[in-house]
């Protein structure tokens, strides 16, 4: 496990507020492999987005090292090779569809070079080929997350990472998108982290999830999942299904329960 | 049951004209009954129409100088503010020095600074154009300020993430969101900046529509003051129609529509 391509090593991360320090990560250690769909789930505000926030070289630790394929996340973060997908879309308003797409390959210019994706195949993939001039504000929830996840491929990275991307959605359009999702990522070949607070999102995406403990976040458990792939929905119906949403249940709930058992004694 | 089929937009409109209409009837009906006269106080609409008909020379002249004015103060205004609030936005230090002599500067009395401005600059252009230029400046720079910090978190978090440098940050992202917001302001200012330009030709001034309501004054011609006034009034309107004409033209097709306010 420690040829992972990326490595978190005794990671924490404290916030400092004039109403004092909040340790919002503690003490995490983690690896993923390269090609690994990864979930991290936790409660609300269990600072898992944190953990993400720090791959994507948005948020830096205060203790301990990440490094993905053996450097920091600013080095590959500089060569543009990290696509995000934020809880909200993002889109720019005054854009159209394929012009959103496309902002990541105007920022990079030049060095886009070779690897950047064609958009007409971007639009396919996430099923939008209908709309490529439609704007953000004509389009559903659902429709703008695709958007975010086109643009977050477009420079084709090595990592994606998800933070909550299908979080406020309703439960029957996320799981259309998360099966989506799946096509896409087999198709890209990507290592991709998933944040989510979904226990059946988590399963039915992930080879591994990673269970966080309520703030501050550590890692409680690591859930394999063996389901095969490609995944479908029928999956999600399935015993095996049932089991692992329960094995990892019981890991998410376990610090909850032991509290409340505390209370009641 | 006369109103069959006609759209709510067409409806809006005709109930403005509607409006405009009656007040004037209203206007023209009183200003007979209890002004009368050859030369009333109150002149009915239509005489006023013919007066300016009949003077339109002479009001076109009046008018170019105070046109010149109001139009190159408020461009001057507006560039320097927007300019400004990019720098400040970009350097907080700047905003933070200079915040509290821009407050008093916007809070001193025009009829104080018209006077020095004509010490300093002569009874030009030039002091007139100040008035204009500072008039537009306080609404533009409120506006482009809070519209170049409007651009959300989680876009600038993009932005880092793509590795994109503040320029293309500022052009791509930071500009285009404040675009509605600085409309905002330019719709305030540009009236403003018509009043201003008026305002300082009071003093110290030979020519424009404010040294002409002054001379009116001066002279009891109650129909040139009226004249003067309603062409002051149309050129204000004007100027905030241009600029909302600009605005549609900029982002009018890709804004979101707003939603019905009733």
């Amino acid at each position: 496990m420690d040829s992972g391509e990326i490595r978190l090593i005794g990671v924490s991360k404290t916030f400092s507020s004039p109403s004092g320090d909040v340790r919002a990560v503690d003490h995490v250690n983690c690896s993923i492999n390269k090609g690994e769909f990864v979930a991290l789930i936790g409660p609300s505000g269990c600072g898992k987005s944190t953990v993400l926030r720090m791959l994507g070289d948005l948020e830096h630790p205060t203790a301990g090292a990440v490094t993905i394929a053996g450097s920091p996340p600013a080095d590959l973060r500089r060569q543009r090779r990290i696509g995000m997908v934020f809880q909200d879309a993002n889109l720019l308003p005054w854009r159209t569809v394929r012009e959103n797409i496309a902002l990541p390959l105007e920022i990079a210019g030049n060095s886009a070079g070779t690897s950047a994706r064609d958009i007409d195949d971007l639009l396919a993939l996430v099923g939008l080929s209908d709309f490529p001039n439609a704007l953000p504000w004509q389009l559903s929830g659902g429709m703008r997350q695709r958007v975010a996840i086109a643009r977050a491929l477009v420079l084709n990275p090595d990592v994606l990472l998800l933070d909550e991307p299908f979080g406020a959605l309703d439960e029957i359009t996320r799981n259309r998108l998360n099966i989506d999702l799946l096509k896409i990522w087999t198709e890209v070949g990507i290592t991709a982290v998933l944040v989510t607070h979904s226990l059946a999102e988590a399963v039915m995406m992930s080879d591994r999830i990673f269970v966080m403990s309520p703030r501050p976040a550590r890692i409680t458990a690591v859930v394999p999942v063996d389901l095969p792939r490609p995944r479908t929905a029928g999956m999600q119906r399935s015993p095996e299904f049932f089991d692992i949403v329960a094995r990892t249940g019981e890991a998410l709930y376990s610090p909850f329960e032991s509290d409340a058992d505390g209370e009641a004694a | 049951m006369a109103a069959i089929a006609i759209n709510p937009k067409t409806s809006g409109r005709l109930r403005s004209l509607t409006a405009v209409l009656l007040v004037l009837a209203v206007w023209e009906l009183a200003a007979r009954l209890f002004a009368p006269g050859p030369t009333p106080i109150i002149p009915p609409p239509t005489i006023l129409v013919t007066y300016v008909a009949d003077h339109l020379g002479l009001l076109a002249v009046v008018v170019r100088p105070t046109l010149i004015e109001a139009v190159s103060g408020f461009c001057i205004g507006a560039a320097f503010s927007i300019v400004m609030a990019a720098i400040f936005v970009r350097y907080r230090g700047v905003e933070a020095a200079l915040s509290n002599t821009l407050v008093l500067i916007h809070s001193l009395p025009m009829l104080a600074i018209i006077p020095l401005l004509v010490i300093w600059f002569g009874i030009g252009y030039t002091p007139k154009i100040v008035v204009a230029a500072l008039a537009t400046f306080f609404p533009v720079l409120n506006g482009a300020l809070r519209g170049l910090r409007s651009a959300d978190r989680s876009t600038l978090e993009l932005m880092h993430l793509l590795n994109a440098t503040g320029m293309q940050t500022l052009l791509k992202v930071r500009i285009p969101s404040s675009l509605p917001y600085i409309f905002a302001g330019l719709k305030i200012a540009a009236p403003q900046a018509v009043l201003g330009a008026t305002v300082a030709e009071w003093i110290g001034s030979r020519e424009g529509l404010g040294s002409q309501i002054l001379m009116a004054l001066l002279n009891y011609d109650v129909p040139l003051l009226w004249a003067c006034m309603v062409l002051c009034a149309v050129m204000a309107a004007l100027g905030f129609c241009i600029i909302v004409a600009i605005e549609y033209l900029v982002i009018g097709r890709r804004a979101e529509p707003l939603k019905a306010e009733d």
